[in-house]
């Protein structure tokens, strides 16, 4: 078990590592829903994991599918594909991300992680105008790759304060 | 086992697959695992330590930040909250430093362990001074002192602490960077051998199990289909070439052996029928001398019978003539009783008397002369039938060739059927052939079966190793994470993970491909599978035609049976005709005897004329004497008198002779007549006997034809033309015999026909022969042929046409069957 002291201080170093990269290139993990691809700041990623099963917790907020067990910790699952109102295809979601949202872990359901890249910042486009609403606040922005673009997610914007604070409340086992 | 069986060449094929496939893959699976070692290590061990130096650094800062604020704090509650923070860090850095040098002191190097034990004693030396004297002068007031300390010697430690740990985080990067040179250099081995042993499996096994599957399987069966399809038609000239020593090259050598066995059969069946040919044209002939034999013992019985009838006629001369002489005697008699009675009239009746006398000795010269001519028809009878004895012994021996030749063809059949017998014997061996293909085919179904079976576990094992390579990668992904999270330090570790990840796509990638190329060897194992089904319906083909060919045989069989019969008749008939004609001979014996016995009374009735004429003679003499002393003679009238009596006597006696050779003549022209009938007989005994001759005939014709279904190959086919030049000669003859004019056309026509098929067919052959050998054979046939053609064409048909049909025949029996001998000599000698 790491204790709660151990883990800020980690979030406090990858926390100053990020400034010292911000003059420079950011790196993003791509993954894939379906055909689209999309990318995630490595920053606020702890791990990847194949796709295990997923517990549901009874009276659980709607936006949490499940928990799972990682290493003894309780964590909770979001589907992304419901989160981006996405049509459950035939592709299987076989990875979990396990990231970090401002202190707090979650885990997301992927179909794929297939790279990670390094791409300048200068590189970044703006998201879509057309985009409005909730969804157009959480795309941090986009970038031109070979066959597309794809989409960069805000982690931090993606959940609700009040999403937030419902992940405070401890989902021990 | 046998190397060159199908079902071990198939299996050693399928373990050298699999120690090719398992060799790899226990190299691939055991890189792998080496990798994902080191991987672990990197992560377990050197990632930790820096991850852990790193936090010692902060720990340490964290310490002397509030230590300095404790410094510069004024309020006792706070110094102490202060204290507290501080105590707790100090045991944190503690147990991490007690747990981080006792744990991993083996597994580290010397340079290592006096860095972290140097580190521990600096800190040892900060921590004491701290707690005995800094601490104590925060808590009694003394600022400055407690400053002073602070930063001086504490800075110092505090410094040397920081760059310990900086060297610590280095010698690890190093060390981790180390290790993933290793495993870089791992991969690129395991990707390399992974490539060169795809290709050592596709460059060398597929070829190699193609070729082999098409060498040991597809060639050798299509070979036999081919040959199988051959057979049905009726071509047993070639042999099936397979060299191969596996079970196909066995049945083939099987099917071969059959095949030469047939083709004997068949040879010698043809051999046979060319002799049984000759046989029956022996027959035929035998029956047309036998008919000529009959015709002539016909023709000398009517000489017989005529005979017979003239000595009758001589016989009936010869009465009368003794009848007038009886008369005579009589009237001799009257006389010499009338000279007795008047002694004086005897004197001027001497002279009529002598004239008388002279008269009486004519007539008996005359019956000498009839006795002689008599006896000599006697003889002609005797010769005649002696004639007719001789022609009856010709007909008996001429019966018993026929009865011999009758036996020989029973003999000839009895052969076929053997060997027809041995042929169906051998058609069975090559079902019990087929039989051992179809369980050696099946056998090969299991082993294939088995393979397929094997390439399956193969592609779970395939599995096994694409699974190794997605958690490698997952593996590479996270450390890549880490690594990029551990800013400016992981930047190394971020490049290598990079890389390793790379290398696991790859061997995705290659697993891929590998499930591909098992994928594939499935399917022409599926191939293999129908190629197998295929050959076992070429199998059941084969049964088939071999059943079918003991048909053919068994038709054979039944047909010689019914030859058989046929001959056994004969010889029966010509046995019924032997003893008839022996009847014939027996009872013209008794004629012979008869006529001995004849000739034998009449040269006793000449004794007696000559008798008689000696004592006409001597009474010519008594006549003159009586001339000379007529007196004399009336005494002796009485001696006449006597003497007239016995001569009467005599005459009488030859009567009775006469009335017996009539009796016996009659009897004889009753035999003639027998005899005549049975001629007749014999006449329609010879009649059925050519009716069953052609009978036979046709048999033969219909047994030709069911031979020349089977085609033997060039020197067989020159045997067939021999049999059309037998035809030919057998038409020849036929139309030497042939009267009608039209007929005779007929034959002329059809044998002209016959040689030009001939000509065509020796052509065809002398042109498609190869074998220096048979060609030189083909032509020295048409060599004989042409002579034989142009003699029967310039001598033999003009010979007939001008009627000379002895001269003609001569020929053809001649110097033409001398050529049509030579002919088959010639074939034969080779054969």
């Amino acid at each position: 078990m790491v204790s709660s002291s151990q883990i800020q201080k980690k979030a406090m170093e990858r926390a100053a590592v990020r400034d010292i990269n911000t003059h420079g290139d950011i790196q993003l993990i791509c993954f894939k829903l379906g055909a689209e691809a999309y990318g995630l700041d490595i920053m606020q990623i702890k791990e990847i994991i194949r796709h295990q099963k997923i517990t549901v917790v009874p009276k659980a907020p709607c936006f949490i599918d499940g928990v799972i067990n990682l290493r003894g910790m309780v964590i909770p699952i979001i589907d992304l594909r419901k989160r981006f109102e996405l049509q459950a295809s035939g592709h299987l979601r076989n990875r979990i991300i396990i990231a970090d949202v401002e202190n707090r872990i979650v885990g997301l359901v992927v179909d794929d992680v297939t790279d990670i890249i390094s791409v300048s910042k200068t590189n970044l486009l703006p998201p879509p105008k057309m985009i409005k609403g909730t969804e157009a606040t959480y795309l941090g922005g986009m970038i031109d790759i070979e066959g597309g673009f794809l989409f960069i997610i805000d982690l931090d914007k993606m959940l609700t304060a009040e999403e937030k604070g419902s992940l405070d409340v401890p989902l021990e086992k | 086992m046998k190397l060159h069986h199908l079902k071990v060449k198939i299996y050693i094929g399928f373990m050298v697959f699999l120690l090719l496939i398992g060799i790899g893959t226990y190299i691939h699976y055991s890189s792998l695992k080496e990798v994902n070692g080191f991987l672990q290590e990197m992560y377990d061990e050197h990632y930790t330590a820096s991850m852990l130096a790193v936090t010692q650094k902060a720990r340490l800062s964290d310490v002397r930040a509030q230590l300095l604020a404790m410094t510069g704090e004024a309020d006792k509650d706070k110094k102490d909250k202060y204290h507290a923070r501080i105590k707790e860090l100090t045991r944190e850095i503690d147990d991490n430093l007690t747990q981080w040098f006792e744990k991993d002191v083996k597994v580290r190097d010397v340079k290592m362990n006096a860095l972290i034990r140097n580190l521990q004693t600096v800190w040892n030396n900060f921590r004491t001074m701290r707690d005995t004297q800094i601490i104590p002068f925060i808590y009694d007031g003394k600022i400055q002192e407690a400053k002073a300390l602070a930063f001086g010697i504490q800075a110092e430690r505090y410094k040397e602490m920081i760059r310990l740990t900086d060297e610590l985080v280095k010698m690890e990067e190093q060390e981790a960077r180390e290790l993933l040179d290793i495993s870089k250099e791992t991969f690129k081995e395991l990707i390399l051998f992974g490539i060169v042993a795809s290709l050592v499996i596709v460059l060398i096994y597929l070829p190699l199990s193609y070729y082999t599957l098409r060498k040991d399987f597809s060639e050798p069966l299509a070979d036999l289909s081919d040959h199988a399809k051959r057979m049905t038609e009726g071509d047993i000239s070639h042999d099936i070439k397979i060299d191969a020593r596996s079970e196909l090259g066995e049945y083939s050598r099987h099917m071969n052996e059959a095949v030469k066995g047939m083709k004997e059969i068949i040879l010698k069946t043809k051999g046979l029928f060319i002799n049984m040919d000759e046989a029956v044209k022996k027959i035929g002939h035998s029956v047309f001398v036998m008919k000529k034999g009959s015709e002539d013992q016909a023709r000398d019985m009517t000489d017989v019978s005529t005979s017979v009838e003239e000595l009758h006629k001589i016989a009936r001369d010869i009465a009368r003539g003794m009848d007038e002489l009886l008369k005579l005697s009589e009237g001799t008699s009257s006389s010499i009783l009338e000279m007795a009675a008047s002694i004086e009239e005897v004197d001027s009746n001497v002279a009529d008397l002598t004239v008388a006398v002279g008269d009486t000795s004519a007539s008996i010269q005359e019956i000498a002369s009839s006795l002689k001519e008599m006896a000599s028809g006697i003889d002609n009878i005797s010769r005649g039938a002696d004639e007719t004895s001789t022609a009856l012994v010709q007909i008996d021996a001429s019966a018993k060739e026929i009865e011999n030749h009758a036996r020989q063809s029973v003999k000839l059949s009895n052969e076929v059927a053997k060997e027809s017998e041995r042929g169906v014997m051998s058609v069975e061996l090559t079902h019990v052939g087929m039989e051992k293909i179809k369980e050696a085919v099946s056998s090969i179904a299991i082993v294939i079966e088995e393979l397929d079976k094997r390439s399956k576990e193969i592609g779970k094992i395939v599995k096994v190793i694409d699974d190794v390579a997605m958690e490698t990668n997952l593996l590479a992904l996270n450390a890549t994470i880490l690594a990029s999270q551990a800013g400016e330090h992981g930047k190394g570790f971020s490049v290598v993970a990079d890389e390793i990840r790379e290398l696991s796509e790859r061997t995705a990638v290659s697993t891929r491909e590998i499930t591909g190329i098992v994928l594939g060897i499935q399917g022409q194992i599926q191939n293999a599978v129908a190629s197998v089904g295929e050959g076992t319906v070429k199998v059941v083909e084969g049964e088939k035609l071999s059943s079918e060919t003991t048909l053919v045989l068994r038709g054979i069989m039944g047909r010689f049976k019914g030859f058989q019969d046929m001959s056994l008749e004969i010889a029966k008939a010509t046995q019924e005709q032997s003893s008839g004609s022996r009847q014939v001979t027996q009872n013209i014996e008794v004629i012979t005897n008869t006529l001995h016995q004849m000739a034998k009374a009449i040269q006793e009735q000449s004794q007696s004329a000559d008798q008689i004429a000696k004592t006409v003679e001597k009474m010519e003499k008594l006549a003159s004497l009586i001339r000379k002393a007529t007196t004399e003679q009336a005494g002796e009238s009485k001696t006449i008198a006597s003497n007239t009596g016995k001569m009467m006597k005599a005459i009488q006696e030859i009567d009775t002779a006469c009335s017996n050779q009539e009796k016996e003549s009659q009897q004889i022209s009753a035999a003639v007549v027998e005899t005549s009938a049975r001629a007749t007989k014999g006449m329609e005994n010879s009649r059925m006997m050519e009716e069953m001759v052609s009978v036979l005939k046709q048999e033969m014709d219909a047994l030709k034809q069911g031979l020349e279904r089977f085609k033997l190959g060039r020197i067989s086919m020159v045997m067939l033309e021999l049999n059309t030049i037998n035809e030919i000669r057998s038409m020849l003859l036929a139309a030497i015999e042939e009267k009608d004019e039209q007929k005779r056309d007929v034959y002329a026509h059809k044998i002209k026909d016959l040689s030009s098929r001939v000509d065509r067919n020796l052509a065809e052959l002398l042109a498609g022969s190869k074998d220096e050998k048979i060609v030189a054979i083909i032509k020295e046939l048409k060599l004989i042929w042409n002579e034989f053609k142009h003699t029967r064409d310039a001598q033999i048909i003009r010979l007939i046409h001008e009627g000379k049909i002895q001269e003609a025949k001569d020929l053809a029996l001649g110097i033409q069957a001398e050529r049509y001998g030579k002919m088959v000599a010639l074939l034969y000698v080779d054969v």
